[in-house]
């Protein structure tokens, strides 16, 4: 579903993706995780079509991404960027209903209230959205990509679905909610990318972790076997602890400073 | 923000919104139309208009007034409000910023000062024949100057995709007076007649209307009308963020192009046939919002129909306040304009942070 071949960017001097190759399957949900600045961001940039890469080529449902034009890309993947900031008195609701793009708002109607149940927003939705906290307007947006995938998938299927830190600003509820809807979206077929901090949520929730360290992937697989001492300490400079849970022996992280003198 | 947002909205109707703009905006006209230097009560409006019959020996003074001064001056002015207003909206849209204003930013001077060049190099070339220059050229020339103001605003605010809003409204701020150098060195170099073309220009008025500009005008309204519903989603879902619209189907490049070119247009031809009236972008779509929400399907159209209305106000004020002489209609609108962006600015304080 979504395919990233060799890709390299840079931005002046600085190399952010080095020869990335990465491709995950339609009913996958895969877990970004890094340092900041590994590169976690701009490969979602890259492979949502926003950023073209100096080499190398992203591709969606096998087609070049650069090769569709924005309206079709809007049908085929969702994105959720982070920390979207809105100047103007938009409803909760209406904000929701630009996921529906071009359809009338009796169309998408059932699809909003749907998403604004799912998001726990229902109660909100004539608030002005630039009146909620921060974590509310992330529950908001996350709503829009639902409804606009869902328009999407009505007509061409399952496509992509790439989150940007989701669950940053979310009580821990919410963030088990939304990870949860995500995880109901790669089960109807879409291919699901997030990236994301916590690195039991991570474990938790996608079944294979991508692991992101200056620009190159250090470990591709399922958390079992990438979520390890060795390889934490490697990309986070972190003495962690990891832990398994029986019983299928999930991992999970209990971080520690490493002291650096 | 608390105050001018309500924290819970709930929209009206559109059947009720417009029923009721237009409402206001025939009232507005009613008003203009009857009040004025030579006044027509309404009972002899009807039979100057060719409605019934009039008493002899007024109607022939009412029907002259009212077709050759009248009628024209308040066609000009509608379609200036509403051009204006329209701008305003879209230029808020296209830069994310509900503190733009095309007459606070350069634009309008940018428009002016290429209508006010054309002025005094077309007489220059002119001088030997016997031509003067026709009408249809100043709002042509003027939407140059727009475009080309708006083109250099849009380079100095927007980087990395990005539009900073306190960088947009300084960049605007240096433009104004870069041209606003350009109007004074015209005006420096002036003969009388000149003269007194420019400084109307400079204060903003609609005396002079005649059908003549009016028809120049109309093809620029029509147009400015015609590339609404084309943008209106695209800018709904900018308001989100430029990355964001592209994320959702927006061909971003494209929608800020010909929103650039649009506002350049509405502001060129208003700028020609008016001078610079500032201002009306910015209290008009900003009232608007309060009542019909910032989602652009409603907002662009609302605000063609409130900003004539609301032109209509202006004018018949400054023509009736010093009768018989008339206040140039631009320092009306900033006596009310300005204390309202100054409201707005300590409203929107955090979004002006550096």
């Amino acid at each position: 579903m979504v395919e990233a071949k060799d890709v390299s960017a840079h931005i002046g001097g600085s190399i952010l993706l080095d020869s990335v190759s990465l491709s995950v399957a339609g009913g996958e949900m895969v877990a970004l995780i890094g340092a900041n600045g590994a590169g976690k961001s701009t490969l979602l940039r890259v492979i949502s079509g926003e950023l073209r890469p100096q080499a190398g080529q992203a591709r969606l449902k096998g087609k070049d991404i650069a090769a569709y034009r924005p309206r079709e890309l809007a049908a085929h993947r969702a994105v959720m960027a982070q920390s979207v900031t809105i100047s103007f008195p938009f409803t909760v609701r209406e904000v929701v209903q630009m996921g529906g793009g071009d359809r009338s708002a009796s169309s998408v109607a059932a699809m909003v209230d749907e998403a604004l149940d799912a998001v726990d927003l229902s109660h909100l939705e004539h608030r002005v959205i630039t009146t909620l906290s921060g974590g509310e307007a992330q529950r908001a947006h996350f709503a829009r990509l639902m409804v606009q995938t869902r328009c999407g998938e009505g007509e061409h299927g399952a496509g992509a679905i790439l989150l940007d830190e989701p669950t940053e600003g979310l009580d821990l509820r919410h963030q088990l909610d939304l990870l949860k809807l995500a995880q109901g979206c790669a089960a109807r077929g879409a291919a699901v990318i997030a990236v994301l901090h916590d690195l039991n949520l991570a474990t938790f929730f996608a079944k294979r972790i991508v692991m992101l360290e200056n620009g190159t992937i250090a470990a591709d697989g399922p958390a079992r076997e990438t979520m390890t001492d060795a390889m934490l300490e490697r990309v986070f400079r972190i003495r962690s602890a990891v832990g398994r849970m029986p019983p299928e022996g999930t991992p999970f992280v209990l971080p520690h400073r490493i002291e650096t003198r | 923000m608390r105050g001018l947002t309500p924290a819970r909205s709930i929209r009206p109707p559109a059947s009720i919104v417009f029923g009721v703009l237009i409402l206001i905006l025939l009232l507005a006209a009613l008003i203009a139309v009857m009040t004025g230097a030579a006044g027509i009560p309404l009972s002899r409006l009807l039979p100057a208009l060719g409605i019934g019959q009039g008493v002899p020996d007024a109607l022939a003074r009412d029907q002259l007034v009212l077709w050759s001064i009248r009628l024209p001056r308040v066609a000009l002015a509608a379609m200036v409000g509403a051009l204006l207003a329209a701008a305003g909206a879209l230029m808020q849209g296209v830069f994310r910023n509900p503190l733009a204003d095309p007459a606070l930013v350069g634009v309008s001077s940018g428009a002016a000062l290429a209508a006010a060049v054309t002025i005094v190099v077309g007489d220059k070339f002119l001088l030997a024949t016997i031509m003067t220059l026709p009408v249809e050229i100043l709002p042509l020339a003027a939407f140059a100057g727009a475009l080309a103001a708006t083109l250099v605003l849009y380079r100095i605010a927007t980087h990395h995709s990005r539009t900073s809003i306190a960088i947009f409204l300084l960049g605007g701020l240096a433009i104004a007076a870069l041209v606003n150098a350009g109007i004074g060195l015209l005006i420096f170099l002036a003969d009388d007649r000149q003269l007194r073309d420019i400084t109307f220009w400079m204060l903003g008025s609609l005396g002079g209307a005649t059908w003549q500009k009016v028809l120049a005008v109309l093809p620029f309204l029509l147009a400015t009308i015609a590339a609404m519903p084309m943008m209106a989603r695209g800018l709904d879902l900018l308001v989100l963020g430029e990355a964001e619209a592209f994320h959702m189907g927006v061909a971003v490049e494209r929608l800020k192009r010909i929103a650039i070119v649009v506002i350049a247009l509405a502001i060129g031809a208003a700028v020609s046939v008016s001078g610079i009236i500032g201002f009306v972008g910015i209290v008009v779509p900003h009232l608007l919002r309060l009542v019909v929400g910032p989602g652009h399907r409603m907002l662009l159209p609302a605000s063609l129909i409130l900003g004539a209305a609301l032109m209509l106000c202006a004018d018949t004020f400054a023509r009736t306040l010093a009768s018989p002489a008339e206040l140039p209609i631009g320092i009306v609108t900033a006596a009310i304009g300005a204390p309202f962006f100054l409201v707005l600015l300590l409203r929107h304080r955090s979004l002006v942070s550096l």
